[in-house]
């Protein structure tokens, strides 16, 4: 695990450079930071058109389209990830200022929403999987972007190595799909929606698909990733970790389930993996002493209940999942941030170290209150909207969900309050970090807190707006053909708003009692089995076992190699010749003539003798009659010009052979095989060519098709003016070949020349 | 008349594999020289074989005499003959150079011929 | 080794050989020949040569590097491949001109691989023969 991302980034420049640099660092990083807010205009300037696509470039052989579609759900992810995109890069002006490589790291968050954009346009299901390996790239090269830390290298890997191989498991999801449906066009496979279920393929298609959106969304048991991730400096962890990245693997469930939300399997995995996920990291986050790391397990809390969501397909449901996403995206974003100015100001993100810091981050602390807020869900926040609609759906659907949600919920309540009112609001004293001023810095609270004012004002002032604008198309886009729902803020005093409000006292109740909860998580759970632990050990094994594969088949030993080689292609060869059913016909050998019987004879005779011999001359004699009798069988057999060339290449070879062994050794020298080895090679050598026999024997008994020798026979003369039928196959019908053949020579002698002339010893000489 | 060239290319191939598995260099050398020739004569048999009828097309003919010899595995071995015969001088000079560079003719001990015969072992 | 008779008798083989060799390579489109055979001859006319007198002779005698003899003969193959296209066919198409004497690319064809041929094999037999000395 020692790789990890390498920045280019070289201080040391004249002074001269250094301003014209200075300038056109501005520059670019002005580009990075108003490049979102672009993309921005326009995405808002997109009416969601379902159906409508942007091809740019099409591959019909393939069925591969660089297209782009503008439906609900893409337009409501394209929204976020360019608005929240656009207030990271403003926070990261200031959050990264002055330190190594801003630059790049500007550069890396522009090139990660780009491809974040891509994936969720994305039309083609290739061009999907493309952006989805390259979000996780980006986020690889972020995450382990102080890459002098060990642990952010490590967990860079780690992130790269689970997402990653998720996206593996969406190119073959991706294929079945295709194949399924005959298209890789997502327009084309959301048409048939729900008929592709009727198809073999479609469980194994639905299992790969959920491997990639579980790894890429950290549900259990994959979540480990996502808290090792904080390891990236704080802008991406708001970025990626909390709206953009981890949302991906939402996104393709949202994508999927107008094909699979019928399917029993589909239901209960995302029930049970959302399930787990929403409740085990609600408490794994209590026991967390790095704020950090609590909003990262926080947000893992959150993905488990989008999934839990989007399990059941349900109306509200649908509607809960899309409005969580957006108010997750504004208050998680905003808080961490929030503890992103923390750590600037004290160096510490310790919940033990922090406290009274209210009084110098005055507008961090008003950020923190109302992101807080719409975290706990008080109302009106968007928090609040998202948490009425999942308790709606909770009541319809039964009292396990509903249970389950509650108990996620109050551990959000209680999480926000422990955020806000520890390090804030109660009093310091000598033990605790002090704080710098940092808020003359107007980019660090700028962002925060457009998020969340945008977390309240939004669901007041523009609640009709995201309902017809963002809300309903994704929810048409997710769930089609179902029954439109209308949000209200208020809507009367209904059993969701009590079970809000019975959320939030148990949740501030824990919150009170808060040391004593995550005290007696921590003992109940420290001794249960940690993923990542587990992630770990896996990573060891396999390392352990490649370097004994590695040790087992590399073991420098040539003869070692080809036996493995050889042995390997015997047993295919012979396995080939066997289930292809033919059995070998051996009564052609009662009427062969006693001639040709003779040449065998000599032919099997000669090879004997260079097996057995153990004198060289006795060895190149008996190769030279071999090559001699294959002459004599190629002039039996019709065939003069290979005949010739036979007698020609064996006459050179016996010379060259004869040259290269004078030099060398006697054949009794060196060591030998023992007997147990030898007795392998010689299964080997029998079963290889046992089977040669068989499958010659098999092809020679079925029935010759002349089609391609008359062919060349009948148009040697005419077309090719040719009378030697072979020579004009080899000078025209088949030129190319006789071509490379010519090459080969070449090449060899070229090569043998270069082996002779150069080298150490040989010029000792 | 197929079936017993079968046999003698099964039993040639076999004698070539099995030297080609021993240590000695040039026995690797021999073995590799009888299964070139033995996939050369495989091409044949399976083209069918006909005895005493090359596919020369007479003067004054636009056909060659009906009965002609199968032309495209002669064409295909006279093909894998040069391509052979440029590989097994190669293969050839190699030995050479390997044993002059480590004055070993044992294929096993060739283990570090990649770095000009240093003592640096892969592990 | 100085020999009088191989000497005086090499010089007359070889020459004999490689007229033969021409005569194979020329022969090759309608009898059994062809420019492989044809160069195989040569090569072995060559040998002899090298074997009666020695390598630097016979480089001598070449005028040429067999090195760029080789590459020579292949640069012939290609750009005879090469006149089919100018006609509009594909790539190693064979073009005739009939009128006055047999002519076709695919003569040019073999001529470059019995080129090809000779100037491989033979870097290689004189290298060898040169390093072994």
């Amino acid at each position: 695990m020692e790789g990890g991302p390498v920045h280019f980034c070289g201080p040391g420049h004249s002074q001269m450079t250094q301003s014209a640099n200075r300038s056109l660092e501005l520059v670019l990083l002005g580009i990075f930071t108003l490049l979102p807010l672009f993309l921005l205009a326009l995405v808002l300037r997109l009416d969601a058109m379902p159906g409508q696509v942007l091809a740019l470039a099409h591959i019909a052989d393939l069925d591969f389209a660089l297209a782009f579609r503008f439906d609900g759900l893409s337009l409501l992810f394209a929204g976020l990830i360019t608005f929240i995109g656009f207030l990271i890069q403003l926070y990261s002006l200031g959050y990264m200022a002055g330190k190594p490589g801003r630059l790049l790291f500007h550069l890396y968050l522009t090139l990660f929403m780009l491809s974040m954009l891509g994936l969720v346009m994305a039309e083609n299901l290739v061009l999907l999987f493309i952006f989805w390996e390259l979000t996780t790239l980006t986020s690889f090269l972020l995450i382990g972007f102080t890459h002098e830390q060990f642990v952010a290298r490590r967990n860079a890997v780690q992130a790269a190595v689970v997402t990653g191989a998720g996206g593996l498991c969406l190119l073959a999801a991706a294929v079945l799909l295709g194949q399924m449906a005959g298209t890789y066009q997502l327009s084309g496979i959301l048409v048939q929606g729900s008929a592709l279920l009727d198809d073999p393929l479609a469980v194994p298609c639905l299992l790969l698909i959920l491997l990639a959106a579980f790894t890429k969304s950290a549900q259990f048991p994959f979540h480990f990733w996502l808290p090792g991730a904080m390891a990236a400096p704080t802008p991406v962890s708001a970025y990626l970790h909390s709206a953009t990245m981890v949302k991906a693997g939402i996104y393709l469930l949202a994508r999927m389930s107008p094909v699979f939300s019928e399917m029993d399997l589909w239901f209960w995995s995302l029930a049970i993996a959302g399930g787990v996920t929403a409740l085990w990291t609600a408490l794994m986050a209590l026991r967390q002493t790095d704020l950090k790391l609590m909003l990262a397990y926080s947000t893992n809390t959150i993905l488990g209940a989008l999934t839990l969501l989007l399990a059941t397909g349900h109306k509200y449901a649908m509607v809960a999942a899309m409005l969580l996403i957006v108010a997750h995206a504004f208050y998680k974003a905003s808080l961490f941030m929030v503890i992103g100015n923390i750590d600037k100001a004290t160096g510490t993100r310790e919940y033990g170290k922090l406290a009274g810091l209210g009084t110098g981050m005055v507008i961090t602390l008003g950020c923190a209150v109302i992101a807080g807020l719409s975290k706990a869900g008080f109302p009106p926040t968007f928090g609040f909207l998202s948490k009425e609609y999942i308790y709606k759906a909770g009541f319809e659907l039964g009292w396990l969900f509903l249970l389950v949600l509650f108990l996620a919920n109050a551990i959000m309540v209680c999480l926000a309050a422990v955020i806000v009112h520890r390090p804030f609001l109660s009093r310091a004293n000598e033990t605790h970090a002090k704080a710098k001023p940092i808020e003359h810095i107007w980019v660090l609270w700028m962002a925060p807190l457009i998020l969340a004012i945008g977390g309240i004002l939004v669901p007041f002032l523009l609640l009709g707006w995201v309902e017809e604008r963002l809300v309903t198309p994704a929810f048409f886009a997710a769930a089609p053909g179902m029954e439109e729902v209308h949000l209200h803020l208020w809507e009367g005093f209904s059993p969701a708003l009590l079970l809000s409000l019975a959320t939030l006292a148990t949740g501030l109740l824990m919150a009170w009692v808060y040391e004593h909860v995550s005290r007696g998580v921590h003992s109940s759970t420290h001794r249960l089995p940690v993923a990542s632990e587990v992630y770990f050990s896996l990573m060891t094994g396999i390392r352990k076992l490649s370097s004994l594969i590695t040790d087992n088949l590399q073991h420098g030993r040539l003869t070692g190699y080809l036996l493995t080689f050889l042995g390997a292609l015997s047993l295919m060869v012979s396995y080939a010749v066997w289930s292809s059913g033919h059995l070998p016909d051996f009564s052609p050998l009662a009427n062969i003539s006693y001639v040709y019987w003779s040449l065998a004879a000599l032919l099997v005779m000669s090879v004997v003798v260079v097996i057995r011999s153990n004198s060289r001359l006795l060895c190149v004699c008996a190769l030279g009659i071999f090559g001699f009798i294959t002459t004599l069988m190629y002039m039996l057999y019709s065939a003069p010009d290979v005949a010739k060339t036979q007698l020609l290449v064996e006459t050179l070879l016996i010379v060259f052979l004869a040259i290269i062994m004078r030099r060398m050794p006697p054949l009794r020298s060196g060591p030998r095989h023992g007997p147990g080895r030898r007795a392998v090679n010689l299964a080997v050598a029998c079963l290889l060519g046992g089977s040669v026999t068989v499958a010659l024997l098999v092809v020679t008994s079925l029935p010759f098709n002349s089609q391609v020798p008359d062919f060349y026979a009948a148009q040697s003369y005419v077309s090719a003016h040719g009378r030697n039928v072979v020579n004009v196959i080899l000078v025209d019908f088949r030129a190319f070949d006789t071509l490379g053949e010519a090459l080969v020579v070449v090449v060899a002698g070229l090569a043998a020349w270069a082996l002779l002339r150069t080298g150490t010893s040989g010029a000792k000489k | 008349m197929e079936a017993l060239w079968a046999i003698v290319i099964g039993i040639i191939i076999a004698g070539g594999i099995y030297l080609m598995l021993e240590r000695h260099i040039l026995r690797f050398l021999f073995g590799l020289m009888l299964v070139s020739n033995a996939v050369n004569l495989a091409i044949l048999t399976a083209g069918r074989m006909t005895v005493g009828a090359p596919v020369l097309i007479e003067a004054g003919e636009y056909l060659p005499t009906p009965g002609y010899a199968n032309p495209i595995p002669q064409a295909l071995i006279l093909t894998a003959i040069v391509i052979g015969f440029g590989l097994l001088i190669f293969v050839m000079v190699l030995a050479h150079r390997l044993f002059r560079e480590r004055k070993t003719t044992d294929v096993d001990d060739m283990q570090d011929s990649d770095s000009g015969g240093d003592e640096c072992h892969l592990r | 080794m100085n020999l009088l008779i191989l000497k005086t008798a090499s010089h007359m083989v070889s020459g004999l050989m490689l007229v033969f060799s021409v005569f194979l390579l020329l022969r090759g489109h309608h009898e059994a020949g062809g420019g492989f055979i044809g160069a195989l001859i040569a090569v072995i006319g060559f040998g002899l040569l090298m074997i009666a007198e020695s390598p630097a002779y016979v480089r001598r005698r070449l005028r040429f590097p067999p090195e760029a003899i080789a590459l020579f003969g292949l640069a012939l193959c290609l750009l005879s491949g090469l006149v089919g296209p100018l006609f509009g066919y594909p790539f190693l198409t064979g073009v005739w001109w009939k009128d006055i004497l047999p002519l076709g690319t695919p003569l040019f064809f073999d001529i470059g691989v019995y080129l090809a041929v000779i100037g491989a094999v033979l870097t290689i037999l004189l290298a060898l023969d040169e390093e072994l000395d």
